[in-house]
């Protein structure tokens, strides 16, 4: 059965993320009272998930290398995007990423007050990569980098569960039609199925946030949601399954696709042991 | 009450005992005067899994089981979990201090863990004093899927709280070392009541092996006699690895407690 190779240190999987650094990520979104640029926003949500990832790998003492990561940046061409020490490196071990942050940031969030409100608490935010909005948008060769990457990965390591591509973009390729380009990623298999290749399409458009939606619900009126889209890998079963129990719509034709709303719950859908979680 | 007791341990295959985050334990130790030979007025037995994805899993593991096997015979497993979590605060600050005076400080990454607290999955039996002779009341607690097999005259009589191996994923109900609200600790957990009898044989197993007995149980197979015929940890590590090999077994920590009353 596919997707349900066991991903240990002697065993890892990678996660490749792929950030659209391009000028149109200058663009803002958001609703009056909070705008953002895109360029942040991906940079965020990137950030983000690498520190979920990090923290689910996380043990006393050290982070578990059951993941290589490489943070692909796309703009001024396309190499990697992580600043600090890892600055140049593709696939990293996700240990070295842990120790390796560019800075750790303190933000502010909202949590419940536990009587019905909310209250502001700081949070350590590290950062790996800075937001970036220049030149074109290389999503092509973005892709093509990444095939390479994964090619290899997957020559060193043939039994893995298979390698995550996660594009964060505003969809707008400069250099040609990336579904091709697309499809020939999501071809790669290890002995456990086919590399998955998920989008995070971030946009100005006003449609409704969608996560992981099927052929039947309505995509965003924008074309580039539509090819991201399109491009993007059916969710596998277990997928479906852990998707479904956090209460998302999801069905047997859902998609790794997700238009402007939170993605980290990909980091989530792998499996490396009895999660953590509270009782309800 | 006398009974013979047997732990076999085996690590995840890739991992070091150090990682090793099951816990096991019988009690009142005092009622144990030679290792294995259990005689006294009552026995409570515990098996604990750290969940793979917490902090300090095997620290609160032990918790767990040295909480459940100590307590007086009325405390039930709800109130042993509130009561471990009581004392996970004092846990956290020894291994901070054991951290600090190794050289080594926590870590950005370590903190939410540590902030969140840990969990493990838990069953618990106590066998209470025989009411007539040779049987008495049998009492159980799980919350998880860590699984308890009474085993009767050859017989799988029950087992608890799962019985299909279906029912095993990777998100198991939790006990919490920080619980956000105890309250809610007792509406999860799941409780036996039932009769043990001279004679009887119990299995206390973490998810992995339970999901192999119920396997083989459901294949019309003796997976009792299998466990019961174990003798040395040698054999039982031997064992583990060729199920694994076979992939009949998952790879995880893999403990079993065995209880045969006498």
């Amino acid at each position: 059965m596919p997707y349900t190779a066991e991903i240990s240190r002697s065993n890892p999987s990678c996660f490749v993320f792929l950030l659209d650094q391009s000028h149109s990520m200058i663009d803002t979104i958001g609703d009056a009272a909070v705008q953002q640029r895109k360029a942040d926003v991906v940079a965020d949500a990137l950030n983000r998930l690498l520190q979920e990832l990090v923290i689910k790998c996380a043990k006393e003492g050290g982070v578990r290398d059951y993941f290589q990561v490489a943070v692909i940046g796309y703009g001024a061409g396309a190499a990697s995007a992580f600043g600090g020490e890892l600055a140049g490196r593709d696939l990293v071990p996700l240990s070295q990423v842990a120790i390796h942050p560019m800075q750790i940031e303190t933000r502010s969030k909202k949590v419940p007050d536990g009587a019905g409100g909310l209250i502001e608490q700081s949070t350590r935010f590290p950062v790996w990569v800075k937001p970036v909005a220049a030149n074109g948008t290389p999503m092509c060769q973005a892709l093509q980098h990444t095939r390479r990457l994964v090619d290899q990965f997957l020559t060193e390591h043939p039994d893995c569960f298979p390698p995550v591509v996660l594009n964060l973009s505003d969809g707008a390729s400069t250099d040609g039609d990336p579904g091709q380009d697309a499809a020939k990623l999501r071809e790669l298999s290890s002995t456990d199925g086919n590399v998955l290749l998920f989008n995070l399409h971030v946009s100005t458009e006003g449609s409704q946030p969608t996560i992981f939606p099927g052929q039947d619900a309505a995509l965003p009126a924008d074309d580039y949601a539509r090819l991201l889209f399109s491009m993007s890998s059916p969710l596998p079963a277990h997928m479906r399954a852990y998707a479904s129990q956090q209460g998302l719509p999801v069905d047997d034709s859902s998609r790794g696709f997700v238009f402007n709303a939170d993605i980290t719950t990909v980091v989530q859908f792998l499996d490396i042991g009895t999660r953590a979680s509270d009782l309800r | 009450m006398r009974a013979k007791i047997a732990t076999f341990r085996a690590a995840k295959a890739g991992s070091t005992w150090k990682e090793y985050e099951d816990a096991a334990a019988i009690g009142p130790r005092r009622y144990e005067e030679i290792p294995g030979e259990f005689d006294g007025p009552w026995l409570a037995a515990a098996v604990a899994d750290g969940a793979s994805e917490a902090l300090l899993a095997r620290q609160w593991a032990d918790e767990l089981v040295a909480q459940f096997t100590e307590a007086e015979t009325a405390e039930g497993l709800a109130e042993g979990i509130t009561a471990a979590a009581g004392r996970w605060d004092a846990v956290e600050a020894n291994y901070r201090q054991l951290r600090d005076e190794q050289g080594e400080p926590i870590a950005w990454y370590e903190e939410d863990g540590l902030e969140r607290g840990s969990y493990a999955t838990v069953v618990g039996v106590r066998l209470l004093p025989a009411t007539t002779g040779g049987a008495g009341p049998l009492r159980a607690w799980a919350l998880g899927d860590a699984c308890l097999f009474h085993v009767r005259a050859d017989s799988l009589i029950t087992a608890f709280p799962l019985d299909d191996p279906a029912l095993f994923t990777i998100g198991p109900a939790l006990a919490p070392s920080r619980p956000k609200n105890p309250a809610v600790i007792a509406k999860h957990v799941v409780p036996l009541s039932t009769t043990w009898q001279r004679g009887d044989a119990l299995h206390l197993a973490s998810d992995a092996l339970a999901c192999w007995y119920l396997t083989q149980a459901a294949e019309g197979a003796t997976p009792w006699r299998t466990v019961q015929s174990l003798d040395t940890d040698n054999d039982y590590d031997t064992w583990v690895q060729d199920l694994r090999v076979g992939k009949l077994l998952r790879n995880d920590d893999t403990t079993l407690l065995r209880i045969d009353i006498q």
